[in-house]
């Protein structure tokens, strides 16, 4: 059992006049850790419970391990996905809420559910609606991690947890991952500490697909240049000359930092150098930031640096800092 | 270290690479010495498995690394040697010449420069590391 | 997998029972079971009080046991909405196909409603023994299919079709909430609940002017009566799978 592949053709989704899933086409292959990422109302929730055979596609298909998911029972029974608000029979208790799972997941383990219970310490008498939200998003960890199912999408569980919480479930999800591997989907708009964990990247932006690429591919082809302006601009636009995408632009006083979306050959990498420029990386939450904000027409335009798209601000853990929803 | 210690400056397979070698340059892991495999990096970093594959990759292809199947990754034994050949060759472009250009920045004689080089070899001189047979004859 | 599907037979949607429904089944019924140990006695007890105190009283005339019939059946239809709106989105996203919800939740249906009709049955039956002893008469005060208290198996026909028309109507209305929301819902409502309404009226022979307590003298008309019950629930049932088969579950975000 080493998980289920996912393949979209045209996949659309709507919910009346709202096209939530727009034309996607996408390949995820089986037994990796994926990311999908994408803002709030980009579809990422519709798609993850169309691959959960909880929707049908209103035009197009997705084929989970080869075949459509919706009222497939082989296929339904080993894709498990959890949501933040926790399908669980209301008003029942931790331990039972467990057990329910145990009876339905072909694919439960005891044993590793009574680990999880344990190191995320959560309270097996309690009803699960008088549970704190970390906890229950812990439970949801462990519904989600326990199952084993052959495709596990884990949809925005973790924000709810605090710091310790989370690490501890990072890290319960890498060994669990690493013994039984399988394929797992982690759905986040807020991704600085959980993508170190992605192997894949599918990013969605309005119902469609930006980009779909291997995590440490597309983490090569961000790239940022800082430096005096001039020497920025210049650099920059020959490097559009030749296709490189520019993602985004920040100025404080004389310096500018642009971020471009593409690779520099050794040469164009010394001449950068040479001009006086610093080379950097991007990390996948900036260009998730970058590539998801340029779909707007204002962008391009040299902005003065705005407080909180300082690049420190970016490498500081505080993923309860929540972008603001558009 | 939560994070590892990695930032966000280079790609963490980059760093995860880059770190070996410096291990390996500076001695603390030497000839033949087993590597961490994937796993472990990954459980200790907190990082995809194929992450760290991407680096051995990468250090497998360089000559840094080999593979024993079933085993795990080890040290090449010219592996520093070739390291330190590469180094080499960029020690003038990536260190030396950035160095040259902040003293110029901040008004500092080349001449100082030099007399502190003398000083220090006076005092410790440079030893001499291993170097990959060079059958082309002569080094730079 | 030793523990996955087994094997298919033919090309439809195959009949047997999974584990996993097996499990939701026996889950619901041991909540079934608890609630029914529980309100039967309790009921006979105020049974006995009231028969105790009219005997006091006045005297007895009728039965009794026979008001009891009414609070199962009410139970049932809200247990039939209850089923489908918390049972159906959890199961499904647990990894349930619809129509594997519906078999499990039909089987749970189908046993839980045997277990009220017979409840009935063995109340009716002490009732009509416990009257015979003190001479009462178990006379019957609405139409029914059975005509005294030992009339076990039109008895049991009749609380069986009436519960299970109830159940069926329940869950209908269940469905029909969930699916289409509220507002449609509500105006859905008289039409969901007909299955109910119709296999109760024909069992109580409202086509007839006077009450009718026994079966009906023809004697075609009381297989007819229950043919049409039986069909009025299959077409109820029909009805529920169309509306559940490729329901959307929502998120409850």
């Amino acid at each position: 059992m080493s998980g289920f592949g996912v393949q979209a053709v045209g996949l659309t989704v709507r919910y009346g006049d709202r096209v939530a899933v727009d034309g996607a086409d996408f390949t995820l292959a089986p037994g990796r850790i994926h990311g999908l990422l994408g803002r709030n109302g980009s579809g990422k929730t519709t798609l993850l419970a169309v691959l959960a055979g909880l929707r049908r596609p209103d035009h197009g298909k997705v084929l989970v391990d080869g075949e459509e998911p919706f009222e497939n029972a082989r296929v339904m029974a080993g894709t498990g996905l959890i949501r933040e608000s926790g399908d669980v029979l209301a008003g029942n208790c931790v331990g039972r809420v467990l057990e329910f799972a145990a009876a339905l997941r072909p694919y439960w383990d005891d044993a590793f559910a009574a680990r999880l219970v344990a190191r995320f310490d959560l309270p097996l008498g309690q009803r699960v609606t008088n549970l704190s939200r970390g906890q229950r998003s812990a439970v949801g960890a462990v519904l989600g991690l326990a199952a084993r199912a052959p495709l596990t999408m884990l949809d925005e569980v973790y924000l709810g947890m605090d710091a310790p919480t989370r690490y501890a479930f990072y890290d319960e999800l890498l060994a669990d991952y690493i013994e039984h591997p399988r394929t797992i989907i982690l759905s986040s708009h807020l991704i600085e500490e959980i993508e170190r964990l992605f192997e894949g990247v599918l990013v969605l932006h309005e119902g469609r697909v930006l980009v779909n690429d291997d995590a440490d591919t597309i983490r090569d082809r961000g790239l940022s240049l800082t430096g005096p302006v001039a020497e920025v601009d210049a650099f920059v636009a020959r490097l559009r000359a030749h296709g490189l995408r520019e993602l985004g632009r920040r100025r404080l006083g004389g310096t500018e930092q642009v971020s471009v979306f593409g690779t520099l050959d050794r040469a164009a990498r010394e001449l950068a150098r040479d001009r006086g420029l610093e080379i950097g990386s991007v990390t996948l939450q900036d260009l998730f930031v970058h590539l998801t904000d340029s779909q707007r027409p204002e962008q391009s335009r040299p902005d003065q640096s705005r407080p909180d798209q300082n690049r420190d601000d970016a490498h500081r853990t505080d993923a309860h800092r929540q972008e603001s929803p558009r | 270290m939560i994070n590892g210690g990695f930032d966000g400056r280079d790609p963490i397979y980059v760093q995860i690479a880059d770190r070996i070698r410096h291990e390996v340059l500076s001695g603390a892991l030497k000839e033949d010495d087993q590597v961490m495999s994937t796993t472990q990096y990954a459980t200790t970093y907190r990082i995809n498995p194929a992450t760290a594959a991407k680096a051995f990759a990468q250090l497998v292809d360089e000559g840094v690394l080999y593979k024993k199947r079933g085993i795990g990754m080890f040290v090449s034994p010219r592996a520093r040697a070739g390291i330190a050949d590469q180094r080499r060759e960029r020690f003038f472009a990536d260190v030396v010449d950035p160095m040259i250009a902040e003293a110029r920045m901040l008004g500092i004689a080349l001449d100082e420069i030099a007399g502190r080089l003398r000083e220090a070899d006076d005092v410790n001189p440079v030893p001499e590391v291993a170097t990959t047979p060079d059958t082309s004859g002569g080094q730079r | 997998m030793s523990t996955m599907t087994p094997v298919r037979v033919g090309l439809g949607p195959t009949l047997k029972l999974r584990p996993a429904e097996i499990a939701v089944v026996r889950r619901i019924l041991v909540l079934v079971v608890k609630i029914v140990a529980g309100v039967v006695p309790i009921a006979a007890l105020l049974m006995t009080g009231v028969v105790a105190a009219i005997a006091a009283t006045s005297s007895i005339t009728q039965s009794t046991w026979e008001i009891a019939g009414q609070w199962p059946r009410w139970w049932l239809f809200v247990a039939g909405i209850t089923a489908v709106t918390t049972y159906l989105p959890v199961l499904v996203t647990h990894g349930m196909t619809r129509w594997a919800v519906f078999r499990a939740l039909g089987l749970a249906g189908l046993l839980t409603c045997s277990l009220w009709t017979a409840a009935m049955v063995v109340g009716h039956v002490v009732e009509r023994f416990a009257y015979a002893r003190f001479g009462w008469p178990d006379r019957m005060t609405t139409s029914h299919l059975f005509g005294n208290g030992y009339d076990v198996l039109p008895m049991i026909l009749e609380y069986e079709l009436i519960f299970l028309a109830y159940t069926v109507a329940g869950a209908l209305i269940g469905a029909v909430y969930y699916r289409f929301g509220g507002i449609r819902g509500t105006l859905l409502l008289p039409l969901a609940g007909l299955p109910g309404a119709i296999v109760e009226a024909l069992v109580s022979g409202w086509y007839q002017s006077e009450d009718r307590v026994g079966l009906p003298d023809s004697a075609s008309a009381g297989p007819a009566l229950v043919l049409m019950s039986v069909a009025t629930i299959v077409l109820g049932a029909a009805v529920l799978h169309l509306v559940i088969r490729d329901v959307p579950i929502q998120s409850k975000k």
